[in-house]
């Protein structure tokens, strides 16, 4: 059974709601994460858990696996990244690049 | 427990290990990232992978292509083979030091098979056949409404942070450091920077 545009919109929508709210609290750190952003999170995320529950369930299997399918174009567009990385020659974490930096820094 | 509540616990718990592997190595919940993202791939995939019935089969099927539980272990596998095959990349490139051929031949193998297992391999009657079960770019497209979605949702996340960022009141200064702090920052310092003068 595939979904229809509005039902497939919506669990995208929900997904990104959902994953906002769960970095957020697994990531909370006393008098750092602002209370409001915790709250309004949950609270955008319950309404979008709760507008999904009337979309069949058939309908949100069939949108994560088309999400899957087209997330297999990942390593496609990860390739030209890391042919990019293999062919630089810099060399930014070595040792003696910071020595170099350094003694710049301190003859100026 | 039933099988969807398995994945989505498992899909849980992988965003929040991605999460806690950004907080930095002096958290805790840092050096607890890679435990909770296995966990989360066991309450997944486990429960497929270790099922009695004919795996294979199920993954060579007419209807494989509709298996949940078939189509999560294939996107774990070239997932899982695209990262640490980038891990090693990028570990072997002259970026982080001397350039080491065999890690980054290594590194490119795992890549190059997680592009063949996504587009070549794919679940269905043709899984073998690289020719046949070939991906195709038109049934990618059909996901545009659900990445139009997280797309949406994204732009509303950042417009929540942003909102709440700027509506937070400012906090007050942050005092300077006293003498045993600022000793002990020198030490941490000194420390890693390996007695380079």
């Amino acid at each position: 059974m595939s979904a229809s545009f509005l039902e497939e919109f919506a669990v995208g929508f929900t997904i990104s709601l959902v994953w906002l709210t769960i970095h957020v609290i697994s990531t909370y750190r006393r008098a750092n994460t602002p209370g409001r952003l915790i709250a309004v999170s949950l609270t955008f995320s319950a309404v979008a858990l709760y507008l999904l529950t009337s979309v069949p369930y058939e309908s949100v299997s069939s949108s994560l696996i088309s999400l899957m399918y087209f997330l297999a174009l990942a390593p496609l567009v990860a390739t030209p990244l890391l042919l990019k990385i293999t062919a630089s020659t810099s060399n930014e974490f070595d040792i003696t690049v910071f020595q170099e930096a350094d003694s710049v820094s301190d003859s100026e | 427990m039933d099988a969807p509540f398995l994945r989505v616990a498992g899909g849980v718990l992988v965003l929040v290990s991605i999460s806690w592997n950004r907080m930095g190595p002096s958290d805790f919940r840092y050096r607890m990232a890679l435990v909770i993202a296995a966990i989360g791939i066991l309450l997944a995939i486990g429960r497929d992978v270790f099922s009695p019935s004919d795996f294979y089969g199920r993954f060579s099927g007419d209807d494989a292509s509709t298996d949940m539980g078939v189509i999560l272990l294939h996107f774990f596998i070239w997932a899982l083979l695209l990262v640490i095959g980038s891990m090693l990349t990028i570990r072997g490139s002259r970026v982080y030091g001397s350039i080491s051929p065999a890690t980054l031949f290594s590194g490119w193998l795992l890549v190059i098979s997680s592009i063949s297992v996504a587009m070549f391999f794919r679940p269905g009657a043709d899984l073998l056949d690289p020719m046949r079960g070939v991906f195709s770019i038109w049934d990618a497209l059909s996901a545009a409404p659900i990445v139009l979605g997280i797309i949406s949702g994204l732009i509303a996340a950042v417009a929540i942070v942003a909102w709440s960022e700027y509506s937070e009141p400012p906090l007050p200064p942050t005092p300077g450091l006293d003498d045993d702090e600022r000793l002990h920052v020198r030490k941490i310092v000194e420390d890693h920077l390996g007695g380079v003068n």
